[in-house]
């Protein structure tokens, strides 16, 4: 199973790339456990508290099972004015 | 009184008379303190009959309990007013060191009435109240002002004043407190209220400790929460506001070619927090008691906007006077910022008229002969700073637009107001209530007209969870059901900060009603549980709700405009969502205990305790 990754805003600094695939992923993977460590590989220091992270455009919850082919998008916290 | 000076201060300008009244504990209790202490005068003291720009309307500043304590994020106060933008609930909340400092010269709160006959300017300290001549200063900018008083009085003086724009009764002004640091009192044209009195500026000095019922546990509790607030707040701390730009763009969230587009990406990425970090920030400052410090210091030395120097943009000035009339020039930006912060103009407001007025030409609306010669081009940073002049001294088309945006296009006829972005007079600020349904119901239920802070719903669609509320996890923004308990209970509970007069940041901080709760208890003694503390949420924002009804407020006016209801972007992060307002509304109502039209029922307002 595959996944897209792309990184916004000042997150970028974190990673390597900005956008990058993780591939290899079983059947079933949360988005917890890819926080927890799948996508290390690809130079992630250390994620912000309170970033978001959307599954194909949809604020995702950590408990959430990826599908092959979702897209996920990194962006920093965000309160607003 | 713990938490409270126990005394309020109130000036009559027509007479110059100068009263203290004391504050009693059972009125604290009820009210809290800034906005719904506040809110408690000028319900019992106005009407309908108050003219927002009469002598009879009151000009209401006030702290909570928690101002001028160690509580991280409690230097704030609340200006209350009938709202001479929108004709009913007045309310702006600010930052800065006004509030915390004015707690600390022995007041929680000022009461302004009457209109003085000459300029004038209040100086409060502990020993005395002084209304002064303030002719040298009429005419003088917000940054001018402050730094002529703290001239006058020393430079502990802190300013809270209104520049040319409030002197002009542009009914958008803001009262801007802290000089070049500057922090802005901007919604609902406070700043014109201040300038009808003829009062140009309150310079307020303090000394004294503001009265904490248990130190010890306040320190062991400040020992334990601010590091991680420090923590959670990293981002606000090195970025801004700002800092999540790139993020609104992503979702939705995002107010783009007066909000009828959906993706500015690149755009976006050059007017974020990050870009202002990269090339222009000098420093950052702090509110009292804040350990966050979101406030961005700039500088330009070079190029066409400079110089431009102090305080730079948030968020929604970045949004408001730059998206949403598609500027991107950075620089520009923060010299629009710099006038508005100058002039003592709302940066929403103004952002929210210009933007209506470039689409009022582009649709032939206006004319180039209406405009003084202008072409009010999308992307005109030379236009955007024009029209910012013209709105603060009422020149030509900005005596118009001075208005306010409903009033303008209304004065351009019954199809212009099909893209005027507001709901009861107030601006849309920088939060698309297509990319969450919760903050459709936010705008068209809030007291004050279109507000993101009043429910701060957003932040619970996308990131902050509330456990206490029955929310531990992030809710969905697209969803419909239940949001209108949930709409409420934010609510209830943002009228509680805003009268506690706690900033909301600290809720991206971490901080949870619970902390609220233990804080309040600390500092007053008090035994509130959660379920006293919101309830009388509650009880403040029906009290909002009925001074809303007295005038006429129902379900009519409990409502979006016409292209947030009906209109698609068919791209970005909320391309297709549309509020369903009406399933809201009625699940709102019902949960409130308002009757159809959005009018509290008897048994309600006697169970809060407002019958």
């Amino acid at each position: 199973m595959k996944v897209s990754v792309r990184v916004h805003g000042y997150l970028e600094d974190k990673f390597r790339e900005n956008a990058f695939e993780i591939n290899g992923l079983r059947q079933g993977t949360t988005l917890r456990e890819l926080v927890a460590g799948s996508w290390s590989g690809y130079g992630l220091s250390a994620l912000p508290d309170q970033c978001i992270i959307t599954v194909n455009y949809r604020i995702a919850q950590l408990d959430q099972t990826l599908k092959d082919g979702d897209v996920l998008d990194i962006l920093p916290p965000a309160v607003g004015g | 009184m713990f938490g409270y000076a126990g005394r309020l201060l109130r000036v009559n300008l027509s007479d110059r008379k100068i009263e203290i009244e004391s504050l009693d504990e059972g009125t604290a209790r009820k009210y809290i303190g800034g906005s719904g202490l506040a809110g408690y005068f000028l319900v019992n003291e106005t009407g309908v009959e108050t003219d927002p720009l009469g002598p009879e309307n009151l000009l209401i500043m006030m702290a909570g309990p928690l101002t001028g304590t160690r509580v991280p994020t409690s230097g704030r106060h609340a200006i209350v007013a009938k709202s001479p933008l929108t004709g009913i609930w007045g309310e702006s909340d600010v930052g800065g060191t006004w509030g915390a400092t004015l707690k600390r010269a022995g007041f929680d709160g000022i009461i302004v009435s009457g209109i003085s006959d000459t300029p004038v300017y209040l100086l409060i300290d502990e020993d005395g109240t002084q209304i002064l001549d303030a002719r040298e200063l009429w005419g003088k900018d917000t940054y001018e002002t402050d730094k002529a008083i703290k001239h006058l009085h020393g430079e502990k003086a802190v300013t809270a004043c209104i520049g040319q724009a409030g002197e002009r009764l542009v009914k958008f002004a803001a009262v801007m407190t802290d000089g070049k640091d500057a922090r802005a009192a901007g919604r609902c044209g406070m700043g014109a209220v201040m300038g009808s009195k003829k009062l140009k500026a309150i310079a307020v000095r303090g000394n004294s400790r503001v009265k904490c019922a248990d130190e010890e546990a306040l320190t062991r509790s400040l020992k334990e929460v601010v590091p991680k607030m420090v923590q959670n707040a990293k981002g606000l701390s090195t970025y801004g506001t700002a800092g999540g730009l790139p993020t609104m763009e992503f979702l939705g969230d995002f107010p783009i070619k007066n909000w009828s587009l959906g993706k500015w990406e690149e755009q976006a990425k050059r007017i974020s927090g990050q870009a202002v970090a990269e090339r222009m920030l000098t420093g950052r400052y702090h509110c009292a008691a804040c350990p966050i410090g979101c406030g961005r210091e700039v500088r330009i030395d070079s190029g066409k906007y400079a110089p431009v120097e102090g305080a730079g943009p948030e968020y929604e000035t970045l949004a408001m006077l730059g998206a949403n009339v598609l500027v991107d020039d950075l620089e520009a930006i923060c010299k629009a910022n710099e006038m508005c912060n100058r002039y003592g103009l709302d940066t929403i407001s103004t952002g929210g008229v210009i933007g209506y007025a470039f689409e009022a030409f582009e649709r032939g609306f206006l004319t180039i002969e209406d405009t003084d010669g202008l072409r009010l081009e999308w992307g005109s940073a030379d236009v955007l700073l024009s029209l910012i002049d013209k709105i603060a001294r009422r020149e030509g088309l900005g005596d118009r637009m001075a208005e306010g945006t409903r009033a303008f296009a209304r004065s351009l006829g019954p199809r212009a107001i099909e893209f005027a972005v507001e709901t009861k007079g107030l601006d849309f600020p920088a939060h698309d209530p297509r990319a969450y349904n919760s903050v459709g119901l936010a705008y068209a239920t809030s007291a004050r007209g279109a507000c993101h802070l009043s429910g701060f719903t957003h932040n619970f669609e996308k990131t902050l969870n509330m456990p206490e509320l029955g929310y531990p996890e992030v809710q969905d923004r697209f969803g419909v059901e239940g949001k209108g308990r949930f709409t409420a209970l934010l609510q209830d509970l943002m009228c509680m900060m805003d009268s506690l007069k706690l900033c909301k940041f600290s809720l991206s901080a971490g901080i949870k009603l619970t902390q609220c709760v233990e804080w309040l208890n600390i500092v007053t003694g008090w035994d509130v549980s959660a379920e006293e503390f919101m309830r009388t949420g509650e009880r403040l924002f029906n009290m909002k709700r009925m001074y809303n009804v007295k005038h006429g407020t129902s379900r009519k006016d409990d409502t979006l405009p016409y292209r947030i209801l009906t209109s698609r972007r068919k791209e970005g992060g909320a391309a297709t969502n549309l509020p369903p307002l009406g399933e809201l509304l009625s699940q709102y109502y019902e949960h409130r205990g308002w009757d159809e039209f959005g009018v509290p029922k008897p048994e309600k307002l006697k169970e809060l305790g407002l019958a």
